[in-house]
């Protein structure tokens, strides 16, 4: 799987370079700004970078998703299905490419972010007073102590949902390639049941979670908690298997 | 090697292949015949694995087309299927990576003779030199069968005596190869057995200097003749 890994990323790569130039340009314009005291400078590479690590993330998922339908419609697709691995591994593979392109990208812009944050603090002498105002934030914020298990309670279940939705996209497109192939309309009913897939998901974790994770405004890790999570590992585990099996059985490219 | 039995391949309101059925046997090379929309290109892609057949059963070595049977088969498209950041160099990586039977040695050498360059990129490269990119990176496989589709469309007719050279060399090593061609006149030397496809069924099959002493014709003539009808 890891050959197939290797490929998703070259495949992608264009992009990533793309953003790691813009963020380059960016981070520049910040250090001038701060070294230079140009406030509107500072201001506007911070803006502009808070952008592009969300529009980054956005996309990044979005070209997954573009990429396996690419796979399947163009002659492309030839380089994969030729391939003596078995659609399993495949989809697999882009799964996990996408799981570690969002990781990856998320760490690498809070890196960015935190540096930059730490820089400006040490230009103007106020590491200590940052860090006490950022622990201060999130006292005020939760109430509580911030405690490692919310935070990563919270990151899990952003990257597990997000998954689920290139995972139903993947599978709503596979659906529309195979099963309903000769079916006039199949662009449509695939996203009509991309969509339906994403109301049944969601339906059933808010039954699964009987009293709630959330209590008053915190955020509680208890057992709902966990079975909100599993609910969406489920559907995960679901698109993953029936997009396989369709492959398997039904693929022509 | 293969067996097809009544196999059937239906797409949106159009039959590429109806009722085939057809024995490939070890060590020979094969002309696929027929003119476009006969069915060449469907039944080679389901024996590649590519297209699933709708109707009929298609095996193998006696086991269903699959992972197995994509080990060992080498599959050449008619049309461009590389990927557009991609160099002769890469296709020749992408092939090491994930075909154990190819030889980076033996693709290096049939890429001078094709006159390619290593550094050149594939989408950039005229057809004729496209379709020598993929003829080298499918006979670098030592697979058991090959399956080339066209192999001398745009090639131009100094360059189709190296094509047809390379494979008979490959035929030489015992390999089962199926070539489909319009250039029916260019194959007839090197096969030894010969499929004429109609309206996706085998209209005639058989060892190729039988069909000829049978026919009283050459391929070429039984050709003309199956065709323009």
């Amino acid at each position: 799987m890891g050959r197939l890994i290797k490929y998703e990323f070259r495949k992608q790569l264009l992009s990533k370079l793309i953003v790691g130039l813009i963020v380059l340009v960016l981070e520049v314009v910040f250090a001038l700004g701060l070294f230079l005291e140009k406030e509107y400078w500072l201001g506007l590479a911070m803006g502009l970078l808070i952008f592009v690590a969300f529009a980054s993330l956005f996309y990044f998922s979005f070209e997954s998703i573009i990429t396996y339908s690419n796979d399947l419609r163009t002659k492309h697709s030839y380089m994969l299905f030729l391939t003596p691995c078995n659609m399993f591994e495949i989809v697999g593979a882009k799964l996990l490419t996408t799981v570690i392109q969002i990781f990856l990208t998320g760490c690498v812009m809070a890196a960015i972010a935190i540096g930059d944050v730490f820089m400006i603090c040490a230009k103007f002498g106020a590491v200590d007073e940052l860090l006490r105002a950022i622990k201060e934030f999130f006292q005020l914020f939760t109430g509580v102590e911030v405690r490692l298990t919310e935070v990563i309670y919270v990151l899990l279940m952003l990257l597990i949902t997000w998954l689920v939705f290139v995972a139903m996209a993947i599978f709503a497109i596979t659906l529309s390639t195979t099963l309903l192939s000769n079916w006039k309309f199949k662009g449509v009913v695939s996203v009509a049941i991309y969509f339906a897939l994403d109301w049944v998901v969601a339906k059933i974790a808010s039954l699964v979670v009987s009293t709630g994770f959330l209590q008053g405004e915190y955020l509680v890790v208890n057992t709902d908690a966990w079975a909100y999570i599993g609910v969406y590992v489920a559907a995960l585990g679901l698109c993953y298997v029936g997009t396989a099996l369709l492959l398997d059985k039904k693929v022509s490219v | 090697m293969v067996e097809a039995k009544m196999v059937g391949k239906r797409y949106l309101g159009k039959q590429a292949v109806k009722d085939l059925s057809l024995v490939l046997e070890d060590g020979k090379i094969y002309a696929l015949l027929g003119p476009n929309g006969s069915g060449k290109t469907t039944f080679m892609k389901m024996v590649a694995g590519l297209v699933k057949p709708t109707a009929g059963e298609l095996y193998y070595n006696n086991a269903k087309i699959g992972v197995g049977s994509k080990k060992e088969v080498a599959y050449m498209s008619t049309e461009p299927f590389f990927y557009s950041y991609m160099t002769v160099k890469h296709v020749g990586k992408y092939y090491d990576d994930f075909f154990e039977d190819f030889s980076m040695e033996r693709y290096e050498e049939l890429i001078a003779r094709m006159d390619l360059n290593m550094n050149d990129k594939a989408k950039e490269l005229s057809s004729g030199l496209a379709a020598k990119l993929k003829i080298a990176a499918t006979l670098a496989r030592d697979a058991k069968l090959y399956m080339l589709d066209e192999p001398l469309n745009g090639i131009d007719i100094i360059a189709r005596e190296s094509v047809i050279q390379t494979i008979v060399e490959v035929a030489g090593e015992g390999k089962t190869i199926v070539v489909s061609s319009h250039l029916v006149d260019e194959l007839e030397p090197i096969v030894d057995s010969v499929v004429f496809m109609k309206k996706g069924g085998v209209v005639i099959a058989g060892d190729a200097e039988e069909v000829r002493s049978e026919r009283g014709k050459s391929i070429v003539d039984l050709y003309k003749e199956v065709y323009a009808e």
